[in-house]
């Protein structure tokens, strides 16, 4: 039988880009790993749009498209850095190689993280919880959110720590939790 | 390794705000340890996580919306058979399993269905991400970081960056009238907003009186004016334009693309391109915030540079908003910090010759040459509406730091220095309205005298092709700066300092300012001494 999808390159294309808004959201938590900035990562991942566009004919249909994607965001995180964010101080190149140079992304566990992680916001105390919502969605900066709800800029960073630590915690015990059944 | 400094130094990772140092330091940290390198991997792993696993939590937010109107608007739903091109219930496994995406993508396409919002049972779609001199007709009063919930928005003045659940980012600027419907569509009744819709919230729509703007992943912006006109711009990608009445021709829809306008009169003729693709039309860009603090101005960022080489002449300069007879040996580049450093900067460069002080600037700006402050009636205003200034000082015998202040600042009266005509303040404009460059020229650190676009001045500036920047250029006689008889000589050292300073969509209220150039004991800014009225704060101008 015929894969009718994959018959021409434009066919293949079209199907790598429909893989990309799949994982999009994916793809963009894991440049945010490397670059922090949520209005550079979301810009970054637009470059990383159109490079698996252009590389699409590279990406053979049954191996690790998200791998493939995460290699290609990887590589355009670190050129962005180098060219429009190189006026911000950044971490050395070394050290970015060392930290994410033999990275590969595996989707499964990283969905079955958010997965735990979306679980585990439920059960925050509600202040913690506006916190990480003002952080995470609102994108706001700890001095923002402490303007906001009239904390001090520390007093933000610190529940935040505590909050994500909370969330580590619970992500963790999620996840063991899950492993120990068959 | 100090655990507690290397949480220290990933937050500052985290927001943004590494300085060289501290980049320096964490690099040789992670450089250094395996455990660090573990530690790091794991934080910056929970920021996307978190990221993700929030943006999550958002959209099912919004989904379990749309089960529960559905619920409300048609109880029997799920056991009623249904025609097979409406959504059933029966879909909701596949959305269980399909992810986010598909999640989106048919809650975009249910919603439109449902029943309106129900005022007992509040549901957030949005938030209020960032505003800048919003003032609210109510009856809801937003603030940064708020959630809102559907309904109407009436922003009477100022900008607003709304983002909604499934993504997308509404920047509205006032006076503007806009209703939130639901994640997947909104109303907007009146004024500006411009749209950018990520790929995964496609199809998502703004409906005005006379047509409904489908996004087809792209960033485009709407107006919609008292007339009940829309007129619609598209940055990038696609939309399509359904239109409430048939146009003329019988078609009920166009397709935009990049580049394209379309005006939409409410009898339903749509011209295309008759009104011109414009980036001034709308505000894509979130303004930078005021840096007012108490009554007083303050300078956006420590001063980096402390002195400016004055090159000769090389040539006949011709004045045109073109550098490119330019000695540029000397141009100095200053940028506000980030989040604004892509689009609020400053190269300057400064030459001179026997007759002329020449100037010349290319300005990263959002929003440049709008200044709607008229030199006619209100010069001393028109730094507001965006410009360039200079402070210099033209007297070698003032020597360096400049020791001239405002004398109200003195307990026993002025000083010579202070009333010295060699001393100038130069504010450059552009007076949109008449499309006229402009020049104040303030003596003395009185301020008191001054003249406006004197004579034998020559001004010239030219917007870049983007939008995004402006260059100008100006030659100014040695004579209107005090020293027509005695210009500044090579080896000369004399006080100088640079001011940018950016305005609003409105052109005339002031938003921000970089100053650059500064004596270094006072780069950081000092609470006491504005800048401008304390000449010791200025740098220097070497001329070569």
């Amino acid at each position: 039988m015929t894969d009718h999808r994959h018959h021409t390159p434009n066919d293949h294309a079209l199907h790598v880009q429909q893989l990309f808004v799949r994982h999009q959201q994916t793809v963009l938590g894991y440049v945010l790993s490397i670059e922090p900035n949520f209005a550079d990562a979301q810009d970054i991942v637009q470059e990383v749009f159109l490079a698996v566009s252009r590389k699409a004919q590279t990406w053979s249909a049954g191996t690790d498209f998200l791998a493939w994607a995460c290699t290609v965001a990887r590589y355009e995180t670190l050129r962005f850095q180098r060219t429009r964010g190189r006026r911000r101080a950044r971490l050395d190149e070394d050290v970015i190689e060392l930290l994410h140079g033999a990275e590969a992304v595996d989707a499964v566990e990283w969905k079955r993280r958010v997965d735990a992680l979306r679980r585990c916001l439920d059960r925050l105390a509600p202040r913690a919880k506006e916190l990480i919502w003002r952080r995470y969605h609102a994108a706001q900066m700890p001095e923002q959110i402490a303007t906001a709800i009239g904390w001090t800029a520390n007093a933000v960073r610190v529940a935040l720590t505590r909050a994500r630590g909370a969330l580590r915690d619970c992500m963790e015990r999620r996840l063991n939790a899950a492993g120990e059944t068959p | 390794m100090n655990v507690q400094r290397l949480h220290e130094l990933i937050d500052a990772w985290r927001e943004s705000r590494l300085t060289e140092a501290t980049a320096t330091e964490l690099s040789r940290v992670l450089r250094d340890s395996e455990e660090a390198r573990r530690i790091f991997r794991a934080e910056s792993q929970m920021h996307g996580l978190l990221h993700q696993a929030v943006m999550a939590a958002a959209m099912e937010e919004a989904a379990d919306r749309v089960a529960w109107q559905k619920h409300l608007a048609d109880p029997e739903g799920e056991t009623e058979p249904r025609p097979p091109q409406t959504r059933s219930n029966s879909r909701r496994p596949l959305l269980a399993t399909a992810g986010l995406l598909v999640v989106a993508a048919v809650a975009a396409l249910v919603w439109p269905f449902l029943a309106p919002p129900q005022a007992e049972q509040p549901e957030f779609l949005a938030t209020l991400t960032r505003a800048t001199g919003c003032v609210w007709g109510g009856p809801t009063y937003p603030e940064p970081g708020g959630r809102l919930t559907a309904g109407r928005l009436s922003l009477r003045q100022g900008i607003a960056e709304i983002r909604l659940a499934n993504g997308v980012d509404l920047l509205l600027e006032g006076p503007a009238d806009l209703e939130i419907v639901h994640v997947a569509n909104s109303a907007l009744h009146a004024g500006r907003v411009v749209v950018r819709v990520p790929p995964m919230a496609k199809g998502y729509a703004v409906d005005t009186r006379t047509a409904k703007l489908i996004d087809m992943g792209t960033e485009f912006g709407v107006s919609v004016d008292p007339e009940r006109e829309t007129v619609v711009q598209v940055f990038a990608g696609t939309v399509v334009a359904e239109l409430k009445k048939p146009d003329p021709s019988g078609r009920r829809s166009r397709r935009l693309v990049a580049g394209e306008t379309a005006r939409i009169e409410p009898s339903g003729t749509v011209e295309l391109q008759q009104v011109a693709f414009s980036h001034e039309r709308f505000l894509r860009t979130f303004s930078t915030p005021s840096v007012h603090e108490g009554d007083e101005l303050i300078p956006f960022k420590p001063s980096r540079i402390s002195s400016l080489d004055v090159a000769r002449a090389p040539g006949r300069v011709t004045v045109d908003g073109d550098l490119s007879e330019w000695d540029l040996s000397g141009m100095f580049e200053a940028r506000c910090p980030e989040p604004f450093a892509e689009s609020y900067y400053v190269h300057g460069c400064m030459m001179y010759d026997e007759q002329n002080l020449y100037v010349a600037a290319r300005v990263g700006d959002p929003m440049p040459m709008r200044n709607v402050i008229d030199p006619n009636t209100d010069p001393w205003s028109a730094w507001m509406g965006g410009s360039v200034q200079l402070r210099l000082s033209t007297d070698r015998t003032l020597g360096w730091p400049v020791k001239a202040m405002k004398p109200i600042y003195r307990r026993d009266g002025a000083t010579a220095q202070d009333i010295s005509d060699r001393i100038v303040h130069l504010t450059l404009w552009y007076f949109q309205p008449r499309e006229q460059p402009c020049l104040e020229i303030r003596y003395g650190m009185t301020l008191a005298r001054g003249v406006v676009n004197p004579p034998g001045w020559q001004g010239a500036f030219r917007k870049a092709p983007d939008g995004g920047s402006y260059t100008v250029e100006c030659a100014i006689p040695w004579a209107l700066l005090g020293a027509g008889s005695d210009p500044p000589q090579t080896g000369d050292e004399l006080g100088l300092s640079w001011t940018v300073n950016w305005s609003d969509a409105s052109g005339k209220r002031w938003k921000g300012q970089l100053i650059e150039i500064k004596n270094p004991p006072y780069a950081a800014r000092g609470k006491k001494a504005l800048t401008f009225l304390y000449a010791e704060t200025w740098g220097k101008a070497v001329y070569r």
